[in-house]
């Protein structure tokens, strides 16, 4: 019934105001008789309906438009048109009717194709098309900073400050931080996502706040103590009250005063939950300090500049920058467009989907197109005498293409229904960068789908079309229908052949690489064991007192091991697997502070456990242990990543380094010991040097290890609330948050690739089904037409063998052209994927002969199967056949 | 608007139909559907959005109107629009009849008529 609404909105709305509740009504009467008679009948009503439907509202539309002008007669022409429309449709739904197995073929080949493509229309709509909830949200830009080589870097607080001061291109630029945000007042202590943001934040990105206001210049300036709040969190926590605005919030155990709130379908980088935005307000120290990349910076462009140019100014003008203020090596910036940072990796992906579903759709049209090219042949004699009644060339060209466009339809039809599952499944892809989405067949779809269809029946009824409207009159009607189709047919649909093999190849190979990069990713060494590993978050506001700190986490650790169940915990500062930054400066003993410019390691702040809680391996040397005390010759793990990047080929034990940000008073940190890496920053994450250090000894640093991990006998779930009991029994009101298991994370990182791949490895499939069809029906269709030509080779004497040669010869001829120019086609795209996909390393030779392999084993059956036909034909009954 | 009946001639077949279901008195849309389909063995059976268009032409064209009379409430759904034959419409329909009349008769003498 709500389909039949949407379909309803075929009509003029004025029409549907006036009738559409009664054709409703008569619907479901309608509906409700078929439904007695079974499924068959309700399939024919809903046929019959969407026709009508397509039909009136047409000429409804077509009458509302023409009324104001001389209405009679273009109603007149209208419906004469529409008569001929009309009677077109009719014969073609009888065409459907005639050949039923032609048709269910063709019918599933389209209703694939078309399915296929409208799901992910509806997908790339909803992430790169759909309106961000920004002002002109086309002319945002994200400036990231490069250094080196290295693609894209968060900005610092200096850049940002010279950036906004400097450029010429921007009307302005706006700044965001990571903040820790835990709200200790009115009820349970929680963590929140929050961000820090400069007060143009809001001017650049041209939102305003649903209630109150968002915080000024000044009070940015001063570090005044106010929040913009979310929408989520003003129903969650205030209970959508009014009287929010002045309320105060207790964050991180300072009171900070709710000036406004944001609307529901407000979100920003870096993910869709903030909930908290609170003033930058960069210390004087943060503003000289180079080396703090975490900034996000948003802009706007001034009118009239293009991405292009905004880019090359951009560059020039951090390359200025960092030479003015003795940065070594000197520094350059890009900028890319809002749209793609929010899409992320899925923009890749949707692409090389969309990608994949366009070549599906088209294989479809190849296939179709040649299977009505050999029908056409054998519907000479039909259009001949059509022609010989009087009929127009334009007029059988219109009717062709009118049954194409019926089997479209029927196609699309079926396609919707398709679509639905797929769109489901398509939904989880939406990065969480933005708004969750839902995906439906709403009237863009509809839309899409609609002229998805009837590009689609052009497309491949064209060339019949053309073709089979030529009507060779006297031969035609004289050859009786033995028809040896000329020459220019036969090429055609060769290369039609060739071209949806190329593409069935094409596709088959990008699956193979995706999937054995996807292999890649599942086999790769996290370097912790990850089964039965429990992790959450505690906060440590409340301790910012570093002896405080220190007892706290060893107090609730303790308390934790003694619950029955947990073999071991430790604490880490990130979880593993989930923070891709968190990294500093560092100098090794003996360098230059030149030399060590731009040296980052990642950093961890861990307790003694930790390691061997999360199954960590000692490579060299040892582990932390109790002898690491607080001392100011504090001991140092680091990764082999850390031993590869500063000493090769020797041992690390022993060497020292100090961290860059602290000058003279640093400590010198010994290397005690090498660990095999840890996937720190994420499974697909590239690795980093990366430097641990003892909790008890990290009294310089802010780090603080907040996290905690859990290794358990029992299902880790199970113990949850024991857990909680036992932080809480050292101090009820810390606040607990993103309570998750490791395999929880390594799943839901592994989800997005395993749904590309599996995705794209579907759509392959179908090609080479849809390719391998094509093939089959041609060569059988030529068997049957040439029948009687090879009835006489065989009276002249050819053996049967000859003649199946002859077959074979010819499928495999053009089965490997269409491999060869499938595998060129395969190599192009591979290069796009490498450029798209972190990680994405393909081995082409193995991945291509399979997909080789394969090709030739089914194509060797959708050979041989006519071609055997042909060499039974016996000469008598084929000379006959005349 | 029409005041020349034959101006309308020759009337399309459904819409002649509707005119017949609604000789012999109001219909909601479905009734019309439901007559039609009886007095032709099935043979028309009225998609909705061929109906409704039919009934604008026809509303429009002053054939037809809405009536404002309703059944019982309890005897059908009272949120339906029922339809009934105007004057004009019954003149358009008369003149209609007699044009196939003209024209089966014309048909007889060339010895058409079914045996």
């Amino acid at each position: 019934m709500r389909l039949y609404r949407l379909l309803l909105r075929a009509f003029p709305p004025a029409f549907r105001d006036r009738f559409g509740e009664d054709m409703a009504e008569l619907f479901a009467d309608r509906c409700r008789g078929a439904r007695q008679r079974g499924p068959a009948a309700v399939a024919g009503l809903w046929l019959r309906t969407t026709l009508d439907v397509a039909r009136a509202g047409w000429s409804e539309r077509r009458a509302a438009r023409g009324s104001s002008l001389t209405e009679r007669t273009v109603a007149m022409t209208g419906v004469m048109r529409l008569e001929q429309f009309t009677r077109d449709v009719g014969y073609g739904l009888r065409q459907v009717r005639r050949n039923p197995a032609f048709s269910a073929i063709a019918i599933a080949t389209l209703a694939l194709g078309i399915g296929v493509n409208t799901a992910m229309f509806s997908a790339v709509d909803a992430v790169l098309i759909r309106p961000l909830p920004y002002v002109d949200a086309d002319r945002l830009a994200m400036i990231w900073d490069v250094v080196q080589t290295d693609a894209k870097f968060f900005s610092t607080p200096p850049e940002w400050q010279e950036w906004r001061r400097q450029n010429t291109v921007f009307t302005d630029i706006a700044a965001s931080q990571p903040a820790d945000a835990s709200v200790s007042s009115d009820g349970e202590p929680e963590k929140l996502p929050a961000r820090k943001v400069t007060a143009n934040f809001w001017t650049v990105l041209g939102t305003q706040p649903l209630l109150g206001r968002v915080f000024t210049e000044d009070e940015d300036t001063r570090s005044e103590r106010v929040v913009v709040i979310s929408h989520g969190l003003w129903q969650r926590r205030f209970g959508a009250s009014a009287n929010v605005l002045g309320r105060t919030l207790m964050l991180n155990d300072t009171a900070y005063k709710v000036v406004g709130v944001m609307p529901r379908e407000f979100y920003f980088m870096p993910a869709r939950d903030i909930d908290i935005w609170m003033p930058a307000s960069f210390s004087a120290g943060l503003l000289r300090n180079w080396g703090w990349h975490d900034v996000h910076c948003v802009a706007r462009l001034k009118p009239g500049v293009t991405l292009r140019q905004a880019q090359a100014a951009m560059a020039a003008l951090n390359l200025r920058v960092s030479e003015v203020n003795g940065l070594k090596p000197a520094r350059s910036a890009v900028v890319t467009p809002l749209r793609e940072d929010l899409a992320g990796k899925t923009y890749a992906s949707l692409i090389v989907l969309l990608c994949a579903s366009a070549a599906v759709l088209l294989i479809a049209c190849v296939n179709l197109a040649n299977l009505l090219l050999s029908r056409g042949a054998g519907r000479r004699r039909e259009v001949a005498v059509r022609a010989a009644l009087g009929a127009g060339r334009g007029r059988l060209i219109a009717q062709f293409l009118v049954e194409s466009l019926v089997l479209a339809g029927l196609g699309a039809i079926a396609g919707l229904a398709l679509a639905i599952p797929v769109m489901r499944f398509l939904e989880t892809l939406v990065p969480e960068t933005m708004a969750a989405v839902h995906l439906t067949l709403d009237g863009r779809v509809l839309a899409f789908s609609a002229a998805l269809a009837i590009a689609t029946g052009l497309t491949f009824g064209l060339a019949p079309a053309l073709g089979g409207s030529r009507p060779a009159l006297q031969d035609a009607l004289r050859d009786g229908g033995r028809g040896t189709s000329g020459g220019r047919s036969h090429w055609l649909q060769h290369s039609l052949i060739v071209i949806e093999t190329a593409l069935a190849v094409m596709l088959l190979t990008s699956g193979g690489l995706l999937l054995q990069t996807f292999q890649h990713l599942r086999q790769t060494d996290l370097g912790i064991r990850s089964e039965r590993l429990l992790t959450l978050v505690t906060p440590l506001f409340r301790y910012r007192e570093f002896d405080r700190r220190v007892a706290f986490v060893n107090a609730e650790l303790e308390r934790i091991r003694a619950i029955p169940g947990v073999i071991d915990a430790g604490g880490i500062s990130r979880i593993p697997l989930t923070v891709s930054d968190q990294s500093t400066f560092y100098l090794l003993e003996g360098q230059s502070r030149e030399e060590s410019r731009e040296q980052v390691a990642l950093t961890r702040v861990v307790t003694r456990d930790y390691f061997s809680t999360i199954g960590a391996r000692l490579h060299d040397g040892r582990l932390f242990d109790t002898s690491d005390r607080r001392s100011d010759s504090p001991a140092a793990v680091v990764n082999e990543s850390f031993v590869a990047r500063n000493y090769p080929g020797r041992s690390p034990l022993g060497a020292r380094f100090k961290f860059g940000a602290l000058g003279g008073k640093g400590y010198w940190y010994t290397i005690v010991g090498v660990v095999t890496n840890i996937r720190d920053r994420g499974v697909a994450e590239e690795l980093r040097p990366t430097i641990y250090r003892v909790h008890e000894q990290a009294d310089q640093t802010g780090d603080e290890p907040s996290g905690i991990v859990i290794r358990t006998a029992v299902d880790p779930s199970s113990i949850v609330p024991l857990v909680r009991q036992a932080i809480w029994s050292v101090d009820p009101q810390q606040p607990i948050a993103r309570i998750q298991t490791i395999d929880d994370i390594v799943t839901r990182q592994l989800s997005a690739p395993s749904q590309n791949t599996a995705l794209l490895g579907a759509f392959a499939v179908l090609a080479l089904f849809l390719a391998s069809l094509g093939l089959y029906g041609v060569l059988s269709y030529a068997v049957t037409q040439r029948t009687s030509e090879i009835g006489l080779r065989m009276a002249l004497g050819a053996t049967s063998r000859d003649i199946l040669l002859s077959f074979s010869r010819r499928g495999l001829g053009l089965t490997l052209v269409g491999l060869a120019a499938g595998m060129i086609l395969a190599f192009i795209a591979s290069g796009l994927m490498t450029t798209l996909f972190y990680e994405f390393r393909p081995a082409f030779v193995p991945a291509v002969a399979a997909v080789a392999a394969l090709l030739l084993v089914v194509a060797a059956v959708a050979v041989l199967v006519p071609a055997r036909r042909a060499s039974r034909v016996d000469p008598l009954v084929a000379l006959q056949h005349e | 608007m029409n005041s020349d009946a034959y101006e309308l001639l020759p009337l399309r077949p459904v819409a002649y139909q509707v005119l017949l279901a609604l000789a012999d008195g109001e219909r909601h849309g479905y009734g019309i559907v439901q007559d039609i389909s009886q007095r032709t063995a099935a043979r028309m059976n009225l998609e909705p959005g061929n109906l409704y268009r039919t009934l604008k032409w026809m509303l429009e064209q002053q054939l037809i109107e809405e009536s404002d009379r309703r059944p019982a409430p309890d005897l059908d759904d009272e949120r339906r629009r029922y339809y009934r034959i105007t004057r004009f419409g019954w003149r358009v329909g008369v003149a209609e009849t007699s044009r196939l009349e003209a024209l089966v008769a014309e048909a007889k003498t060339k010895r058409w008529s079914p045996r």
